[in-house]
């Protein structure tokens, strides 16, 4: 007899009868069934090659293998049969990310004579909640949320049915047995369809609806002006763009341009919310800028809103106050109604995010069908690590068994609710999740006041296990190297705040960096910015763009047009005195803080109030033009070669290029108030300023080491930036990596800090 | 690191870190209840004695409200008083720059004098260097506590509600429950220097708090129930209240409504985009009060002059953190501090 491991998504996908109907259909004798560490174990009497290359090639559509192992073992069978789950914990292995209802599921969704007609939990083997309501492995039933449900009659054939394609579906439910829908509209409790029903009514009348779905709430509304703006005030949300629901791709075309490859993501099951670019205003929904994002429907209650909604368009935004985790229970806010239901969802999660940039498709925040797909990291030993990431967009990331699994979307941990409620539980949900009894590293920022980071310390004093602060940066271009499994890079690291090894702030860093050499050199960086007020700099860009005139002129005339822009008791005046003093001075080297000035400059945007403001909406006024001007780059001798990507050790001293900027803002502050170009092509000017000048210190690192350029940080989602980065690049025959498979954001960063696993000795 | 480092002596997070590693680690002695490891305010060596020191630094040496004298007197007397000792002998040392003006000395001097008669402290022995390098004036000061009737009140209250293992106010005193108390206007001190330092032309008329705070406590200890106390220097009320938090091993949750501060203190910090909770105060104490007793110590420091003294919040054991609840009804962690404010928004 033949024994067969099979690792990878194969537990919650219909892997066992797809094995069932293959091995019966070549009259195989033996066994399969779900180890208690998610492989499935296959026992076979014969035809061992086929049933392997049959096993890989056949396979059910969100199954994933990632080997199967096969040894030589004793025993008979008469039969095949599926076995009961069970045995003992060798190999780490996950159940599927969550999938949208699949076409099967749709089809009998709308299809009168069905019983699952009009029921919004139908879902199969296929597709429906995975980890959303997974709470320990095995992916059993009784092992998930749905466990309050006991199958009825109907169900438990189906169940049980080999040839059925809900056989041993663990999110089988039907309207007698399964989760029900109610809408809760002041007093009155309308349950079941006809609760959706009349929520879709009043949606489509202007009201303010919360909707409970996979992962957590949506507050929907539709998309008129006066709706949309009734949600920003109480959700205290003035300027931060909401997502849309569109009833299918066609509306999507009427509203926004659609290339094949993004209507591709947005059909697949992921259902990602896609960044695209805007056909329509939408001045409330996504103000001032020239994208909005879109998606599909991806669950039942979706689709049955659709329905009996007169519109073809729902904002659809996770129902979270700024900065906190979305709502678990009914939201505590003035809402005109609630459509709820009561299957308990055990791992909140938002919908992810996509764009499109140059053709890539990018990950801005990764979340609902991704998690949790793993991602293998070829450590030398097997250690399980954890790496908790950074503070906005934040995720974490466990490794175990060569795995590593992120987190999802868990946000802005700065915020004491998202930090104690979703980052804590996250962490305490994945080590017991993926069994990780032992901790052998701790990973967190090397920003000395992240909530992560000091959370990462005291944990790491309880176990007494050794913890690891990692350059932000060189975290984030490790991260493209995980995907990559890269041993040596040159990367270009553009973000707005990430705290660097001379304690100051980095942000557009060109990093050289030979993990097998303990090789980490800042090649590169940007022109210091002495931001006055650190935070406050960065909240309003002006006093960037201050400190920037003030540092090249040594006055400030030039801004004399920009007084007007000035907050209250504000004067630049005041401003000089401030850098003079250096009170409250951070100097930045930053990718974000040159575009919010360049964002200032331009008169876009004096006010950030969410994460990329200022530069997302400058993306929106660039009109593309020729370059006009050259980089400026001067080679200073500092600090810059480290012997890891951490604290550690002395460092040693080389030459870095330096980009100037100072100049050439104050060029484009005259030529822009003396109308000599429009404002669109000076943004582009800058943009390419910036693209030239890190591909021309990128360029000159990677002669002789390397052809791959890596690129990773929130600059990088940059619509502009990115192919000019790319196009230069090719133009010195060098290829450009992006993130992939995680953020290129702080969303993707636990990714890149767990990596250094891979070359410690542990 | 291979340098000492500015962020070392900022009286955060860095400083205990840098101390831990460096030099307390070399002579952790213990003679009574406290040890140096510990790093409160003072500590005993006797039963009924406390010991403490500080040096003073400060730029300009003589500002709107004091000067580096005031600061000499108060500070250490201070720093006995917060454990509930009553100061009672101070040492002094002088290290002044060569050619310093007798007119700015007699000042300082002047201030000492003035501060030790109205704490009842007396200076007992002393010395004086004058040195080349460019330090203006700098002063050391040590100064012994003793142990008194207030106090013993105190713990005596203390002691009706709960256990109490201290024979001194601890900052690891605090229990779930406990009220947070501030005695005045924060960051008051801090400002004065900034802005006189600086120039900053703007409306900003605030005047240093260096004040003994025995002259307030008397009254409050002899009420009772003061379980945690420790005056809000460098740091500011975010390095107290952390360090309290952390030696204690609770969280604390505070209201930033209720936080005193001067309009034009908080809209100097405003601007200037520095954070008023990071910022020094020199005659102010931050305490842990049982609950009970928690309105009647708000009184009796009202009535002792501390008239903007507020319940700031209440230690709880939902959380570890030092956490703050913003006018908007969201929750932030409030950070030990740094030296400089290190921005953190991408």
């Amino acid at each position: 007899m033949y024994v067969i491991t099979v690792k990878g998504i194969v537990q919650g996908v219909g892997f066992r009868p797809f094995v069932y109907r293959l091995a019966t259909s070549m009259g195989l004798k033996g066994y399969v069934k779900n180890t208690g560490d998610g492989t499935v174990e296959i026992l076979i009497d014969r035809d061992v090659d086929e049933f392997i290359s049959r096993l890989k090639s056949e396979k059910p559509p969100i199954s994933f293998i990632e080997s199967a192992r096969c040894e030589i073992t004793n025993g008979t069978a008469e039969t095949f049969e599926i076995k009961k789950s069970g045995g003992k914990s060798r190999e780490l292995s996950l159940p599927p990310p969550d999938v949208a209802t699949c076409e099967n599921c749709r089809k009998e969704l709308f299809e009168p004579n069905d019983r699952r007609y009009l029921y919004p939990f139908i879902s199969c083997t296929d597709c429906g909640m995975r980890f959303t309501v997974a709470e320990i492995l095995p992916y059993d039933r009784e092992n998930t949320t749905f466990e309050q449900f006991p199958l009825c009659s109907d169900c438990e054939v189906e169940y049980w049915d080999v040839e059925d394609r809900r056989y041993y579906a663990q999110s089988t439910a039907c309207p007698k047995c399964g989760p029900q829908y109610e809408l809760v509209y002041g007093s009155e409790v309308i349950k079941g369809l006809d609760g959706i029903i009349r929520a879709a009514e009043l949606l489509g009348k202007g009201n303010i609806v919360a909707v409970r779905g996979m992962g957590g709430y949506h507050i929907g509304s539709v998309t008129d002006d006066e709706v949309v703006l009734k949600m920003r005030k109480f959700l205290n949300r003035l300027q931060q763009p909401f997502a849309i629901m569109a009833r299918d791709i066609e509306a999507v075309r009427k509203i926004a341009y659609v290339s094949k490859e993004e209507e591709k993501a947005m059909r697949d099951h992921i259902r990602p919310i896609t960044v695209l670019k805007k056909k329509v205003e939408f001045s409330q929904v996504a103000p001032g800028l020239d994208t909005v994002g879109v998606m599909l429907p991806y669950a039942p209650v979706h689709y049955i809103l659709f329905e009996y909604l007169k519109k073809d368009y729902l904002v659809m935004t996770s129902a979270n106050m700024p900065g906190e985790p979305m709502f678990l229970e009914d939201p505590d806010l003035p809402l005109d109604a609630i459509l709820r239901h009561n299957l308990r969802i055990s791992n909140r999660t938002d919908d992810s995010v996509i764009k499109f940039v140059n053709g890539h498709k990018m990950i801005i925040r990764r979340s609902r069908g991704y998690t949790p797909r793993t991602i293998p990291i070829e450590t030398k030993n097997r250690v399980n690590a954890i790496a908790f990431g950074a503070e906005l967009y934040n995720s974490i990331t466990m490794l175990k068994d060569r795995k590593a699994v992120m987190s999802q979307y868990l946000g802005n941990t700065a915020n004491f609710k998202t930090y104690n409620e979703f980052f804590k539980y996250a962490v305490s949900f994945f080590t017991r999740f993926m069994n990780m009894e032992k901790i052998d590293l701790m990973i967190c920022d090397a920003h000395p006041i992240y909530n992560t980071s000091n959370f990462a310390e005291r944990l790491s004093r309880k176990f007494q296990t050794p913890l690891i602060k990692m350059q932000h940066h060189f975290a984030h271009i490790m991260s493209v190297m995980a995907e990559n499994n890269m041993n040596k890079a040159v990367g270009i690291a553009v973000d707005g705040v990430g705290y660097g090894f001379d304690g100051k702030i980095w942000g557009c860093e060109v990093l050289k960096i030979d993990l097998e050499r303990n090789d980490f050199q800042r090649v590169g960086r940007l022109e210091l910015i002495k931001l006055p007020g650190g935070d406050l700099a960065v909240r309003n860009p002006l006093r960037t763009l201050f400190s920037i005139v003030y540092a090249e002129k040594g006055d400030y005339e030039l801004l004399h047009p920009y007084e007007r822009y000035l907050k209250d008791n504000e004067s630049f005046e005041l401003l000089a005195k401030q850098v003079d003093s250096k009170l409250a001075i951070a100097e930045a080297s930053s990718a974000g803080r040159y575009l919010d000035a360049v964002s200032a400059l331009l008169e876009v945007c004096f006010e950030r109030t969410y994460e990329g403001e200022p530069a997302m909406k400058l993306e929106a006024i660039v009109q593309e033009g020729e370059p006009y001007y050259v980089p400026s780059i001067e080679t200073m001798r500092e600090d810059s070669i480290y012997s890891a990507p951490y604290e550690s050790g002395i460092p040693a001293k080389s030459d870095v290029k330096v980009l100037r900027i100072n100049s050439v803002i104050c060029d484009s502050i005259e030529r822009y108030q003396n109308k000599e170009e429009d404002r669109g092509v000076i943004a582009h000017q800058l943009i390419d300023y910036l693209a030239n000048g890190v591909v021309e210190m990128a360029g000159e690192t990677a002669k002789g080491f390397t052809d791959n350029v890596l690129m990773s940080g929130g600059v990088a989602y940059n619509t502009y930036f990115t192919p000019l980065v790319e196009s230069y690049l090719d133009f010195k025959g060098l290829k450009l990596y992006l993130n992939q498979q995680v953020a290129a954001g702080d969303n993707g960063i636990s990714l890149g800090q767990i990596y250094i696993t891979k070359y410690l000795e542990l | 690191m291979n340098i000492v480092r500015k962020e070392d002596g900022a009286g955060g997070k860095y400083m205990v870190d840098f101390l831990r590693k460096h030099v307390i680690s070399k002579f952790d002695s213990k003679v009574g209840e406290i040890s140096l490891m510990e790093m409160d305010d003072s500590t005993d060596f006797d039963p009924n004695y406390l010991l403490t020191t500080d040096s003073y630094v400060v730029d300009p040496v003589i500002f709107p409200g004091g000067s580096i004298g005031s600061l000499a007197i108060c500070g250490t007397s201070n720093d006995l008083s917060v454990l509930g000792a009553e100061p009672s002998f101070l040492s002094m040392s002088l290290i002044i720059q060569d050619g310093f003006p007798i007119k700015d000395l007699e000042r300082i001097v002047g201030d000492m004098e003035y501060w030790v008669k109205e704490v009842g402290v007396k200076i007992i022995t002393g010395d004086t260097k004058v040195v080349e390098s460019n330090i203006g004036i700098l002063i050391n000061t040590a100064g012994v506590g003793k142990r008194n009737k207030y106090l013993e009140k105190n713990l005596e209250v203390i002691k009706e509600y709960r256990q109490y293992p201290y024979s001194w106010i601890r900052d690891s005193g605090l229990t779930e429950g406990d009220s947070i108390i501030v005695s005045g206007g924060i960051a008051e001190h801090g400002s004065a220097i900034m802005a006189v330092r600086e120039g900053m032309e703007f409306d900003i008329n605030v005047e240093s708090d260096a004040y003994p705070v025995w002259l307030f406590l008397k009254d409050v200890l002899s009420i009772g129930g003061v379980t945690a106390m420790k005056d809000p220097t460098r740091g500011g009320i975010a390095a107290t209240l952390n360090e309290m938090s952390e030696k204690s091993g609770v969280g604390i949750l505070i209201d930033s409504e209720k936080i005193p501060i001067r309009d034009d203190v908080k809209s100097f910090c405003d601007v200037l985009g520095l954070d008023p909770y990071a910022i020094a105060n020199e005659g102010k104490v931050v305490m842990g009060v049982c609950s009970e007793m928690a309105e009647d110590v708000l009184k009796t420091l009202k009535k002792n002059g501390q008239k903007n003294a507020e319940i700031i919040g209440y230690a709880t054991s939902e959380f570890d953190e030092v956490v703050m609840e913003t006018s908007i009804g969201t929750r932030k962690i409030l950070p030990s501090p740094m030296a400089d404010p290190i921005p953190r928004v991408c």
